[in-house]
């Protein structure tokens, strides 16, 4: 169920996948260019920055169009006449959606998302001016009547950003009924966010392994990474502390703690560690990668309350045992072992990531620039920072 | 899960029954690369190691005492620059591969801590006198020669950030907006000029040959700085139209060498910086218009230079297809 041509679509991801195959030698050149002769009849994926671009473009041609007409009809000088020109707008994006994928044959260059996003607004925004609520109850009408929008947009149109939005959306229903139960559900919120995103995870992970849904496997993909990082999160003692802290609108004395303070503490190392481990065993990148990042944020964590010995020690200590551990993982996978190897993947591009790569380490460890002397004739003056030691001794 | 991919191609007979083996054992025995999650995790523990050597050093200076820092410092310093002279390959003018990722991260702890040796001796021993200057010059001099020297494309960026601001210009990116004042008439022509100077030596770097992967460094720096001061020229001065032209021509040289080294990249930015200075343009014309008439010709013309832009791009993006590099 998609707006986009499925043939076009699945002999896109064909190619992609055949161009892989090809980069790790697993297919000849002749073969991948017999393929793609035979998919020719396909959608061309846009280079990133093209789809930016236009997408910036075509939102300022849609503002200026859109407030022309606003000015020359005069619908923007009264609430009802906004109210009018909501849907109408929302139509025309809708309209102009459904010609440029259809007739002009486009996917994702930056033309389509901006008028899906930019109607979807004008949508939202007019069912929500339409919705007469009360402040309390507001955000969990605006949820309620968003929701299936999203939702039912994001499968039509296979948009990550809109299942992503769709998912915390879900997340966001939740939280709000919670805060409706009272205290009592203010108290089970990190559980209640927890098993509903077990249970978005589980539903993902079974609709991704249907061919039939492949189209939608990104989509899938999105959502998945999303959960796994709520549920780190909803486990961390640092997120249900404070958050705890500003729900319940209560401190927390020295020496008490919060309810199930074992429990948290347990799964603040618990899930990142599972993460890992689970990332390591099957050979899966997001596990590994969401594993490490919150693995060093439970370090984290527990060095912001209990910090036992000073940043510095913590500084030296952790660096030397990251570098150990390095060490010790390339000295143990010289060769590949299960699977597992350190060597760069062959079957990415290399460019990108290097100037990136040195860009960050130009952005973290550069001192900061020299203040001119006054009267000076040479460049510079002023103080000088060390390379990632502080900023002046 | 049957790969439906697979399968059909299979089925029309466009991958025979051995490839399809081939990519089906391929898929399975699949090598799960610990590559760049190691870089990340050498990245992190280099930084925070200097950062922890530092703080200590700063708490314990009447401790220790300033001689065993510096040679402390000094010592494990010229280690690792001994163990990357030691293990790595000798000075070429090409590529040269290094000979693991731990390589390239004792190469920058190296550097990171000679950096923090010669701050030290400035402000213990002040070794630079009052030529604060010279105490930037000196270090960015050295990480450029450690860059070409061992060919580290980290090295060299910290390099080119470190020679900059010596001449009082933050190019880093998060920085170049925030920490210079380009209100200034200095910062403006010294990022000019250090534009130009960038340009050329990645111009070099490429005719030459010498290190030819260098250049694209040196070309990302130019582009961003004098897009940057051209902008600030024009937006801060009274002399604008100078600095509109000047910009242009900016413009059109960064987007003829982009097309001819098919860089999407740099098309990308030649025309970001075009469109933000004829948008400024624009709206010193309309300024002499009525501001009901000026409202409309500029919506207008806003639509009408869009959409004449999103064609440019796509006939660019077809030019390109495959070729393109960055």
């Amino acid at each position: 169920m998609t707006l986009y041509n499925r043939e076009k679509l699945f002999n896109l991801l064909t190619c992609e996948r055949v161009r892989e195959w090809c980069r790790r030698g697993w297919v000849t050149s002749e073969q991948e260019n017999a393929i793609f002769t035979a998919r020719f009849n396909r959608y061309k994926r846009p280079h990133g920055l093209y789809r930016t671009g236009v997408f910036i473009l075509t939102t300022i041609i849609l503002a200026c169009s859109l407030g022309l007409f606003g000015l020359i009809t005069g619908l923007f000088d009264s609430n009802d006449g906004y109210k009018l020109f909501l849907p109408f707008a929302a139509g025309l994006h809708f309209f102009l959606l459904y010609f440029y994928i259809e007739k002009k044959g486009h996917f994702k260059t930056g033309i389509d998302d901006a008028l899906l996003y930019w109607g979807l607004a004008h949508l939202i925004t007019f069912i929500q001016l339409t919705c007469n609520t009360s402040s309390e109850d507001y955000f969990l009408v605006f949820l309620i009547t968003t929701l299936p929008v999203l939702l039912f947009s994001s499968i039509i149109f296979i948009d990550r950003t809109l299942a992503v939005l769709s998912y915390f959306g879900l997340l966001g229903l939740v939280f709000f009924l919670s805060l409706k139960a009272g205290i009592s559900g203010k108290a089970f919120l990190p559980f209640s966010l927890l098993f509903i995103s077990l249970f978005c995870f589980f539903v993902c992970t079974n609709l991704g392994s249907r061919s039939r849904l492949l189209l939608w496997h990104s989509c899938l993909h999105a959502v998945r990474i999303c959960c796994l990082i709520v549920i780190c999160l909803s486990g961390n003692y640092y997120i249900v502390r404070e958050a705890g802290v500003r729900l319940m609108e209560s401190a927390i004395l020295p020496g008490h703690d919060i309810p199930f303070a074992f429990l948290f503490y347990f799964l603040t190392f618990a899930i990142p560690l599972f993460y890992l481990y689970y990332g390591l065993k099957v050979r899966n990148y997001p596990f590994l990668n969401l594993g490490l990042v919150f693995t060093v944020l439970a370090f984290i964590t527990m060095w912001y309350y209990y910090g036992l010995f000073p940043v510095e020690t913590l500084c030296i200590a952790g660096g030397l045992i990251l570098l150990i551990i390095c060490r010790f993982v390339f000295d143990f996978l010289k060769t590949p072992k299960n699977g597992i190897t350190t060597e760069k993947d062959q079957a990415h591009p290399e460019l990108i990531h290097a100037v990136a790569e040195s860009l960050i380490i130009a952005q973290t460890l550069t001192p900061a620039p020299v203040e001119k002397q006054k009267g000076g004739v040479e460049f510079g003056g002023g103080e000088f920072g060390g390379g990632g030691a502080g900023s002046g001794y | 899960m049957v790969d439906p991919i697979l399968a059909t191609l299979r089925n029309e007979g466009l991958l025979d029954h051995d490839s399809c083996n081939r990519i089906e054992e391929g898929e399975k025995s699949k090598l799960f690369s610990l590559f760049w999650h190691l870089k990340s995790l050498l990245y992190l523990g280099v930084t925070v190691l200097v950062a922890g050597s530092g703080i200590v050093i700063y708490k314990n200076i009447d401790t220790i005492g300033h001689l065993t820092i510096v040679v402390l410092i000094g010592l494990v310093s010229a280690g690792c620059y001994y163990y990357c002279i030691k293990k790595g390959t000798p000075f070429s003018r090409e590529k040269s591969e290094s000979p693991g990722i731990g390589y390239d991260y004792i190469l920058l702890l190296g550097s990171l801590l000679f950096l923090t040796l010669l701050a030290y001796l400035q402000w213990q021993y002040h070794v630079f006198g009052k030529k604060f200057g010279l105490a930037t010059f000196f270090p960015a001099f050295i990480l450029l020669l450690t860059a070409y020297r061992f060919d580290h494309l980290g090295v060299l960026t910290m390099g080119i950030a470190l020679f900059s601001s010596w001449l009082g210009i933050s190019v880093t990116p998060f920085d170049i907006l925030r920490e210079n004042d380009f209100s200034s008439a200095s910062i403006v022509f010294t990022g000019a000029g250090l534009a130009i100077f960038y340009g050329f030596s990645g111009y070099f770097h490429e005719k030459k040959k010498f290190k030819s992967h260098f250049s694209f460094t040196f070309y990302h720096f130019a582009v961003h700085l004098a897009g940057i001061s051209c902008l600030a020229g024009l937006f801060t001065f009274h002399l604008w139209i100078i600095w509109l032209v000047l910009l242009a021509c900016t413009v059109f040289i960064v987007h003829r060498f982009a097309l001819r080294i098919k860089s999407f990249y740099l098309v990308f930015v030649s025309l970001v910086y075009g469109y933000i200075g004829s948008c400024y343009f624009a709206f010193q014309v309309l300024k002499f218009f009525p501001e009901t008439l000026a409202i409309y010709i500029g919506m207008t013309c806003f639509i009408a230079g869009s959409v004449m832009l999103i064609r440019y791009l796509k006939e660019t993006k077809k030019s390109f297809s495959n070729h393109d590099t960055l």
